[in-house]
C-alpha cells in the first residue's frame, strides 16, 4: 500500500503542495489535455475556469490523460466527468484514459460516470425580485396578523371551555403549577422591577421638578409626577418588563416542547395542552402583572418622593399631602385596571409564537423575538385605546 | 468487501493508547487501547453506557481525557501545532447519531459549510459539489434545497453523511448510523457505507448496535467492555469469545432471528451468518 495521501499533506507546507495542471496539445483534429498535479478542493478552482472553457471548444476528438495527476478526490473528478458531459451534450466524445485506475482518486472518474447528477437542480436558485413583491409579503402579513387574531381566541376559547375536557379527575386548575409559575414570573421579578421603578419615579420627579422650578410651583411635581406614574408608566413599563421577561421565556418553553415533540406527547396521554401548558401560565400572569403593577407603583412614588425631598426640598409629609390632594386614588385604579387585558395579550402572543416554532433552532429564535416585540407593541396600542377609553367615559 | 485481515503490513490510521476517561469518580475508560487500520470498516459494539460514544468523543477531542495518547496520521494530536490540527480535522468526517445538521441550513448549505471555511471556490462550482456529494449518498437532488427539519430520518443520516464526506476525509466517525432506519432502509445505509469505503479509500470508524451492519459491512470487530477492548477480530472470533456479554451479545436472541432474517437481506451471503462467518481473506 502506497503512503497515505493524508501524511503527506501533514508533512509539507501547503504553498509546496503541487497544484493542479492541465496542458493542452493539439495534434491535428485532435486535442489531447494531459492533467498532472493535486486535483483536490484545494486546487480545483483555479482548473475549474480552464475546463469551462474546454466545454465550449470544437474539436472531432479529445482524450484527457489523467495518469500523471497525484492525487484527486471527488471535486477533481467531478471537473473531468463535468467536462465529459458538456462535450456530450455537443456530441464530442471525451476519452478519459486510464478510467479504471485502481489507486485511490482517479477511479474516482468511472464512478462518477455511473451516477446521474443534475447540476441544473443544483443550480436551481431563489426566485427573482419582483414589484409585486412588497405587495405580497404585505398581503401575508395581513393574512397572517388575522390567523392569529383566530389563534388567539381559540386558545382563549379552549382556556375557558376545553381545559377540563380530560380524562382524569382532577381539577382542570392546576395549584401547583400556577403558584410555580408566579413564583418565576411575579416573585422573581420584584427585584428588577421595583428598582426599575424607583429609578423612573425618581427621574420623572427631578425632571419635572426641574422644569416646574421655572414657575415656582414646585409642588406640582407631585400631581404630574403621581397621575403620569400611576395612570401609565408604572403599568407601561411593568408589562414591557414581564413581556420580555416572561414573555420570551414562554415562547422558548412551549417552542422548544413542541420541538421535542412533548407538546404531542400530552396530547396521546389524553391531556390538554392548554390546560397543561397554556391555562397557568395564563392564570399565573393574570395574578402576577396586576401586583408586580401595583409594586412599581409603590416604589415609582418613593423614588418621587426622595428624589423631591433631595432636589426641591419637599418633606414627604408635604408630598402626600399634596397628593392627596392633587392625585387621589383614581389614576391608581386606571393603572391597575389595564394591568390584567396586558397580562393576557403578553400571554397570548407568547403561547401563539411558542405554538408556531417550526423545526430549526433558528424558528425557536424568531419567535421568541417576535413574542416580545409583538407583545410591546400591542400593549403599547391597547394603552392608547385605554388612554381614549377612560377620556370619554371622563374618568 | 473481501479484504485482507492479517493487518501486519497496513498502516496504522489512528492509534490510541492507554485512554483513560472519567467523569466525577466515575472511571468509564481504564487504560484502553485501540488501532484502526487505513482502509478497513472497523465496527465498534458495547453495552449500553459501557463508553462507546464517550471513546468516540474523546478521540475527536470533544471530552477531555485524563491519561492517554492519540496518534491520528502518525500524529499525536496533542503535541501537533495548530495548522497541523487544522489539516487533520480537515481529513476527519463525522457522523453524529442524530445527524446534527445546521438546522438554520438548507442540506445543500449544510454540505457547503466545511467547503465555504477551508477552500476558495465559486459558488456554482461549490454548488455542483453538493449535488456530486447527494448523490453519492443516495439522496434525491430536490433534498438540496430542503432544511433538515423536512427530512426524512434515513434521510437526515444521508446528507450528514453528505457533509461527513464534503471535504473527502481520510477517516469518518459514524455513531450508530443505522439506529432508527428501518432494516431494509439500514441494508441500503451499510451497502452505501461499504460502496464510499471502497470508492473513496475510506477508513470507518462505527459504533453501532445493528449485528447486521456488524455482519454485512465491517472488516473487523472491537467489543469495549469494563472501560477496555476486550477483543478485536473478526466475527468468527467473537463466536469463540467465552465472556458473558459478547456470548449473549453475538449468540442471544436477537443473533438469532438476524442469522434467520440475515440470509436474504445481504446478497452475498446465502448461509446462516452465525454458522459460517465471512470468509477472512
Amino acid at each position: 500500500m502506497t503512503a497515505n495521501p493524508a501524511y503527506h499533506l501533514l508533512m509539507e507546507d501547503e504553498d509546496a503542495q503541487p497544484v493542479g495542471q492541465l496542458v493542452v496539445t493539439e495534434r491535428g483534429d485532435t486535442l489531447h489535455l494531459e492533467a498532472s498535479g493535486d486535483w483536490t478542493l484545494r486546487t480545483v478552482e483555479l482548473l475549474d475556469g480552464k475546463i469551462r472553457k474546454l466545454e465550449e471548444i470544437t474539436a472531432k476528438a479529445i482524450s484527457v490523460d489523467i495518469s500523471a495527476v497525484t492525487e484527486m478526490d471527488t471535486s477533481g473528478a467531478w471537473l473531468i466527468e463535468r467536462l465529459r458531459r458538456r462535450l456530450l451534450e455537443r456530441g464530442i466524445e471525451l476519452d478519459v484514459a486510464p478510467l479504471a485506475d485502481t489507486s485511490r482518486g482517479r477511479g474516482l472518474v468511472s464512478v462518477l460516470k455511473a451516477h446521474k447528477i443534475d447540476v441544473d437542480q443544483a443550480l436551481a436558485g431563489s426566485p427573482g425580485f419582483s414589484f409585486l413583491a412588497p405587495l405580497r409579503i404585505l398581503g401575508e402579513m395581513t393574512l397572517q396578523a388575522w390567523r392569529d387574531f383566530i389563534m388567539a381566541c381559540n386558545i382563549l376559547g379552549a382556556c375557558i371551555q376545553g381545559s377540563q375536557l380530560k380524562a382524569s379527575n382532577r381539577s382542570s386548575i392546576r395549584a401547583t403549577a400556577i403558584i410555580s409559575q408566579l413564583d418565576q414570573m411575579g416573585r422573581q421579578a420584584v427585584p428588577v422591577i421595583g428598582v426599575m421603578s424607583l429609578l423612573i419615579g425618581g427621574i420623572l420627579a427631578q425632571q419635572s421638578a426641574y422644569q416646574l422650578k421655572f414657575f415656582g410651583e414646585e409642588l406640582l411635581t407631585v400631581d404630574l409626577v403621581g397621575i403620569l406614574l400611576l395612570r401609565e408608566i408604572g403599568v407601561l413599563l411593568t408589562a414591557i418588563m414581564v413581556a420580555g421577561r416572561t414573555g420570551s421565556a414562554i415562547t422558548a418553553e412551549i417552542g422548544m416542547m413542541k420541538q421535542r415533540e412533548e407538546i404531542d406527547a400530552l396530547q396521546v396521554m389524553g391531556l390538554n395542552a392548554v390546560g397543561v401548558l397554556i391555562l397557568p401560565r395564563l392564570i399565573a400572569l393574570l395574578i402576577a402583572l396586576p401586583i408586580l403593577t401595583f409594586l412599581a407603583d409603590l416604589a415609582g412614588l418613593l423614588g418621587a418622593i426622595i428624589v423631591c425631598f433631595l432636589y426641591v426640598g419637599i418633606t414627604p409629609d408635604q408630598f402626600l399631602a399634596a397628593f392627596e390632594t392633587g392625585v387621589g386614588g383614581e389614576p391608581f385604579i386606571v393603572g391597575l385596571v389595564k394591568a390584567p387585558f396586558m397580562a393576557l395579550v403578553i400571554g397570548l402572543v407568547a403561547t401563539i409564537e411558542g405554538l408556531k416554532v417550526g423545526g430549526s433552532a433558528e424558528s425557536l429564535g424568531k419567535r421568541t423575538t417576535e413574542s416580545v416585540v409583538r407583545a410591546i407593541f400591542i400593549v403599547i396600542f391597547m394603552d392608547g385605546v385605554f388612554a381614549i377609553f377612560f377620556a370619554s367615559i371622563g374618568f | 468487501m473481501a479484504k485482507a485481515v492479517s493487518h501486519q503490513d497496513r498502516d496504522v490510521i489512528l492509534r490510541v493508547r492507554d485512554i483513560e476517561v472519567g467523569f466525577g469518580t466515575k472511571k468509564i475508560l481504564k487504560g484502553l487501547d485501540l488501532d484502526v487500520y487505513s482502509g478497513e470498516i472497523l465496527g465498534f459494539v458495547g453495552g449500553s453506557g459501557s463508553g462507546k460514544s464517550v471513546l468516540t468523543r474523546a478521540i475527536l477531542d470533544l471530552v477531555p481525557r485524563q491519561a492517554g495518547i492519540i496518534e491520528i496520521f502518525g500524529i499525536d494530536y496533542d503535541e501537533a501545532n495548530p495548522d497541523t490540527k487544522l489539516a487533520i480535522d480537515r481529513n476527519i468526517g463525522v457522523l453524529f447519531q442524530h445527524g446534527a445538521l445546521f438546522s438554520a441550513l438548507t442540506v445543500k448549505e449544510n454540505v457547503q459549510v466545511p467547503m465555504r471555511e477551508y477552500y476558495e471556490l465559486s459558488q456554482p462550482l461549490q454548488d455542483e459539489l453538493a449535488a456530486v456529494k447527494l448523490e453519492l449518498v443516495g439522496l434525491p437532488l430536490d433534498a438540496l434545497n430542503k432544511y433538515p427539519s423536512e427530512l426524512s430520518g434515513g434521510m437526515i443520516k444521508r446528507a450528514a453523511l453528505a457533509r461527513a464526506l464534503a471535504l473527502d476525509p481520510d477517516i469518518v466517525f459514524l455513531d450508530e448510523p443505522t439506529s432508527g432506519l428501518d432494516p431494509i432502509s439500514a441494508a441500503d445505509f451499510d451497502e452505501l457505507i461499504a460502496d464510499l469505503s471502497e470508492t473513496l479509500g475510506l477508513t470507518v470508524f462505527m459504533v453501532t448496535h445493528d449485528l447486521d451492519s456488524l455482519q454485512a459491512v465491517c472488516d473487523r470487530i472491537a467489543v469495549l467492555r469494563h472501560g477496555k477492548v476486550l477483543v478485536n477480530g473478526p466475527l468468527s472470533a467473537m463466536l469463540e469469545v467465552e465472556d458473558e456479554w459478547v456470548r449473549s451479545y453475538f449468540r442471544g436472541k436477537r443473533a438469532q432471528l438476524g442469522a434467520i432474517d440475515g440470509g436474504h437481506d445481504h446478497g452475498d451471503s446465502t448461509k446462516s451468518p452465525m454458522a459460517s462467518p465471512r470468509p477472512s481473506s
